[in-house]
């Protein structure tokens, strides 16, 4: 038969460890509070089996007096939350995270406004307005950035869907180096036993739900608003990077929810 | 109830308890449990986090104790804590006055 206070402290253990703003030296204040649970917890086995209880029983006796495990771990996680979790260096990790996090969604619109270009048409992501008219001069240089077109307004469109998916790739590409150096200098600073804690999850959860999440509703209804008033050239554009955003959204609220659960707090 | 009412005011009965002198944790629990006349009987795994943030906020000090075979770890009050033990203290008799006053009052 297993004995309830390791079942406890293995179930402790892996709350306290499973949360993904705790880096380096939070280790050792995860080490402790496992420490000092389990040195309680057969304390209070061994009274009670100084009052008769037995083996299992005082220990399953000394789990339930040290209450839910999701709570105690919760309140670890938050006792854990220091001042030096909120001062700018912790900040500026995050924005550093968020950033390159956000770089790499608008490269990702960028691939997805290629594909409504493929499936759909070019003028659907970067379609001019009806009534639009360039000048002579302008068609021209339309005519030598993108040679082949019939027409001034298609070798426009074809211009400007170009400008959108390559700047988008290539803000997504500098999105993967920011994401690579940042995970070369939290390796650096690892190996140097420094601090690389985030702001608390819950924290860059709500932030970042907060964030995506209201960009993605005002790309998504600048896209529904140009569709409603038949004006569907160019709105691939903001519905690229509208679903993108939402997805972004969905994934940081989504760490939102698990931490709020985590810490007793559905 | 009683352990309710204990949570928002469970940082002033820690450092109540340590102001009789260094203890580990579950020395703590039952100090605070047989003080009260078993009155306060709150998970006993919830007064660790609490000792870790009281000593984050400079009000405590720990440390392993030495010559044990087991780990234990020891809390002491810090010159901190016991001076907001002292203002906790005064706090807390003007609001427990004020509300038997009231309480005494009612019918």
């Amino acid at each position: 038969m297993s004995d309830p206070i390791d079942d406890y402290l293995d179930a402790l253990l892996l709350r306290l460890l499973d949360d993904p703003s705790r880096h380096g030296n939070d280790v050792a204040a995860i080490r402790r509070a496992v420490a000092e649970s389990e040195d309680h917890l057969r304390e209070t086995q061994r009274a009670a089996m100084a009052d008769g209880a037995g083996d299992v029983a005082a220990a399953q006796l000394a789990v339930d007096r040290f209450g839910p495990v999701n709570d105690v771990a919760g309140r670890f996680r938050r006792s854990g939350t220091r001042r030096s979790d909120l001062t700018s260096g912790a900040v500026v990790r995050t924005l550093w995270l968020v950033t390159g996090i956000g770089l790499v969604a608008i490269g990702i619109s960028g691939l997805v406004a290629d594909a409504f270009g493929a499936f759909w048409s070019t003028s659907f992501v970067a379609g001019d307005f009806p009534g639009v008219t360039y000048t002579a001069a302008r068609c021209a240089q339309y005519a030598q950035l993108a040679p082949g077109y019939a027409t001034c307004e298609q070798a426009a469109t074809a211009h400007h869907f170009g400008e959108v998916v390559q700047y988008r790739v290539a803000a997504g590409v500098l999105g993967l180096l920011v994401l690579l150096a940042y995970r070369g200098w939290v390796a650096l600073q690892r190996r140097r036993g420094r601090s690389t804690a985030l702001v608390p999850v819950t924290l860059v959860g709500a932030g970042g739900a907060a964030l995506f999440g209201v960009a993605a509703a005002a790309l998504l209804l600048n896209s529904v608003g140009q569709e409603a008033r038949g004006m569907s050239s160019g709105s691939g554009a903001y519905l690229s990077a509208g679903l993108v955003s939402l997805l972004v959204a969905s994934g940081f609220a989504l760490v939102l929810v698990r931490s709020a659960t985590r810490q007793g707090h559905p | 109830m009683a352990t309710d009412r204990l949570r928002g005011q469970l940082d002033p009965m820690l450092l109540a308890v340590l102001a009789n002198g260094p203890a580990h944790g579950y020395a703590v629990i039952t100090d605070l449990h047989q003080r009260s006349g078993g009155v306060f009987d709150l998970p006993e795994g919830t007064v660790y986090p609490a000792l870790h943030r009281l000593e984050r906020a400079g009000m405590l000090t720990s440390s392993w104790e030495p010559g044990t075979t087991r780990r234990r770890r020891v809390y002491s009050l810090t010159a901190r804590g016991r001076r907001s033990l002292a203002t906790e203290r005064k706090q807390w008799k003007a609001f427990a006055g004020g509300v038997n006053l009231v309480l005494a009052g009612a019918t």
